[in-house]
């Protein structure tokens, strides 16, 4: 009796079936399509149309063409917000660039118990902002820790009021934030020294390189995409910083810690005035854009 | 091959606009016929008053057969941009539990219908004159029925560091010049002790009989030559150490030195609703705490804030919203809930209730209520009925905050934030 066999589908078709583009996957994308385009893009172009509108929610949006954009070039908070904001990534990204990098190489030694210092070094990535911010703001207190410790090695006579202090506010800011990132972007550098082939580094050893010459000369050239990853998201965190500010200083004193995410959340969800919240929002999004072309462009695109 | 991809597409599409859709605001539904159905929001009430606010709505209704009264408990502080996106999709409630900040800021958009065109003024003569006062607008109108609020601000002292620092308890300041005078003393004596925190925001221009806005309040007139010299108190004593350094942060909740941690001997303008605070989390310094007369020149006292009761002008049933607001506010009604936690009302009758005149005095709390209800009378709100009064608020205190570091001269910081506030007034 002869068996009757079904070719697979592949071989059954005509050259012009082939071609044919499955509806299946489409149909398993339209969910997140449509939640995509409904919460992420719509409230974007909806954004851009309201910067060229004074909208105050409550009544309808009256077109005003570039004057949200012309009040933000005349508004000195808009600037004092920008040049905190620009202050910021200046201290933040290369301590998020090169500390986690020493982290980093220093939780990648074959050492025993090496597994918890690298959760301790990531615990507080994982803890909560709001919670790091209070604990912080006690350390930074005139009657806090931070200044005892100062006092009893003799560095500084009297208390300072780190976050009251228009000059320290900022760094005081930063170097929590920077403290709180600093984990994460150790584990990102550890994932790719681990892809490092070790054949290279014994290579260079063999060559009389020291560990100085083999840091620059092995290590970073491989770390390439690993510098451009974290560049770019130290980048886009550094200028939307939020929560520690909103927690610590409120944006004061004087705003001195005033940035810009924070100034758009008070003429938005403050002052209600969202068409010039979103003439700022539209340039914040400018910004990110031409530091990520920058950061691009100086890692030369992530290419080892 | 094409119909695939177009019939993927379409789905594609048809899903967006559901999503769309989903989004949308339905219609309202109906009331059954001849009965009215009230949408009444309160803040943050449902998890410790729920019994209250129901008893009362069922006793409404018993009354008022044709009304229904939908309750909605908004949590938090966030009850003005929640309204303001419940007006702009057309969905408005009836009657709203307000803040004056938030009253001022949907007055600004002419959103509220004005009480005294839908009850008439008579209606309103059982409520405290200052606060009725302070909702009522250029034109006249009232605008919202004060309900309840923290009470009248109270001073206090913290009795041992005052000994320690060389001063009588029984004898507490009666004007800032000597709170000051004081508060130097403290600093001198004890180093790491302040004398208070207290800024000079507009409450306390008001205890110095310091108008805020002119007679027709259409204009900032704080920047007068008696203003300035008022000012300019605070900020000598900043440099004396009667006020503490950490005075000028933001937000009030994050001051460095306190009356709780003791870092503080004094407060000139104090709320009482701190004390269950300190019990709470500092009781020890509970006993050495002793409740004294606010500072105030001219008897006057002043909060900035009290909660209110404003019908939205896209209310349709305006009158009954109205009339349900004014039983909620009732002399009888705010009783009850003032027996229920340590609140004041805004009717006068209350505070005549034995509840109120007739107690024995064994806690601290006890005592603040005393001097409260004392002052409660001549209580007033430190300034109403301008636009975005809270960002109005914050640029003045930075522009204090900045003459008390020694950025600005007192009567330039108080020439900008009128110029900026005039700014805003004149908008309206």
């Amino acid at each position: 009796m002869a068996v009757e066999t079904v070719p697979p589908p592949e071989y059954s078709g005509s050259k012009k079936k082939r071609k044919k583009i499955p509806l299946l996957p489409y149909l398993f994308l339209l969910p997140a399509l449509a939640l995509f385009f409904t919460f992420d893009y719509l409230p974007i172009f909806s954004a851009f149309y309201y910067s060229f509108t004074e909208f105050h929610v409550i009544s309808p949006a009256e077109w005003v063409g570039l004057e949200n954009y012309r009040t933000l070039l005349h508004d000195p908070r808009f600037w004092t917000a920008a040049k905190n904001s620009m202050t910021y990534f200046l201290i933040i990204v290369p301590m998020l660039i090169t500390l986690p990098l020493f982290l980093a190489i220093l939780v990648n030694q074959k050492l025993r118990g090496i597994q918890l210092f690298r959760v301790i070094y990531y615990l507080p990535v994982i803890t909560s902002m709001v919670a790091v911010a209070i604990v912080w703001k006690y350390l930074y207190h005139p009657a806090g820790l931070l200044n005892a410790i100062l006092q009893e090695l003799g560095l500084q006579k009297e208390a300072v009021n780190w976050l009251l202090n228009p000059r320290t506010s900022l760094p005081a800011v930063a170097l929590l934030e920077g403290w709180k990132s600093m984990g994460f972007y150790m584990v990102i550098y550890l994932a790719g020294l681990q892809s490092i082939a070790q054949e290279l580094v014994e290579a260079a050893r063999i060559d009389g390189a020291n560990r100085l010459r083999v840091l620059w000369h092995v290590y970073l050239p491989q770390l390439r995409p690993t510098i451009a990853v974290t560049l770019v998201l130290a980048t886009l965190g550094s200028v939307q910083m939020f929560t520690s500010i909103y927690i610590m200083t409120g944006g004061g004193p004087l705003d001195s810690t005033l940035s810009l995410p924070l100034y758009i959340y008070q003429k938005a969800f403050v002052e209600l005035d969202m068409g010039y919240a979103t003439a700022m929002g539209m340039v914040l999004w400018l910004i990110l854009m031409i530091l990520t072309f920058i950061n691009f462009k100086l890692s030369r695109g992530g290419q080892v | 091959m094409r119909t695939g991809k177009v019939a993927a597409w379409m789905l594609i599409l048809l899903l967006c606009l559901g999503t769309v859709a989903g989004c949308s605001n339905s219609a309202a539904p109906a009331g059954k016929s001849g009965t009215v159905e009230l949408e009444f929001w309160t803040i943050n009430l449902k998890k410790n008053f729920s019994g209250y606010i129901e008893s009362s709505i069922q006793e409404y209704e018993k009354a008022h057969p044709g009304v229904k009264i939908k309750w909605v408990d908004v949590p938090g502080a966030d009850v003005t941009e929640k309204l303001f996106t419940a007006l702009s999709s057309g969905k408005a409630p009836d009657v709203v539990n307000e803040t004056t900040d938030g009253m001022s800021m949907l007055q600004g958009y002419n959103a509220l219908e004005p009480i005294s065109d839908l009850v008439g003024k008579e209606k309103l003569t059982p409520y405290i004159d200052g606060l009725v006062k302070s909702v009522t607008n250029r034109d006249g109108k009232v605008m919202a029925i004060p309900w309840y609020h923290a009470g009248p601000p109270i001073g206090l002292i913290n009795t041992e560091l005052y000994k320690k620092a060389g001063l009588d308890p029984d004898k507490p300041a009666k004007t800032w010049d000597e709170l000051f005078a004081y508060g130097k003393q403290i600093h001198q004596k004890l180093p790491n002790v302040y004398g208070s925190n207290d800024l000079p925001v507009f409450e306390a221009m008001v205890t110095e009989g310091l108008p805020i806005l002119s007679p027709d309040g259409k204009r900032a007139v704080f920047n007068s030559p008696e203003h300035v010299a008022f000012v300019e108190k605070f900020v000598r004593a900043y440099k004396d150490g009667a006020i503490a350094p950490g005075a000028i942060v933001k937000d009030d909740r994050q001051l460095q030195q306190t009356i709780d941690n003791q870092l503080t001997a004094q407060v000139g303008l104090a709320g009482s609703f701190q004390l269950n605070n300190y019990e709470k989390n500092a009781p020890g310094v509970i006993p050495k705490l002793k409740v004294v007369p606010p500072v105030t020149k001219t008897g006057k006292v002043a909060v900035k804030d009290i909660q209110l009761f404003v019908i939205p002008k896209k209310s349709e049933h305006p009158k009954e919203a109205a009339d349900f607001a004014l039983f909620m506010t009732s002399a009888k009604k705010q009783l009850e809930f003032c027996k229920m936690v340590p609140i004041f009302p805004s009717t006068k009758a209350t505070l005549q209730d034995p509840f109120f005149t007739d107690f024995e005095v064994k806690t601290i709390q006890d005592q603040a209520r005393k001097m409260m209800v004392q002052y409660a009378p001549n209580m007033t709100l430190s300034y109403s009925g301008v636009p975005k009064g809270e960002e109005l608020r914050e640029f003045y205190l930075e522009q204090i905050r900045a003459a008390m570091l020694g950025k600005k001269s007192v009567k330039d910081a108080l020439d900008a934030a009128v110029r900026h506030w005039n700014e805003a007034l004149a908008k309206q």
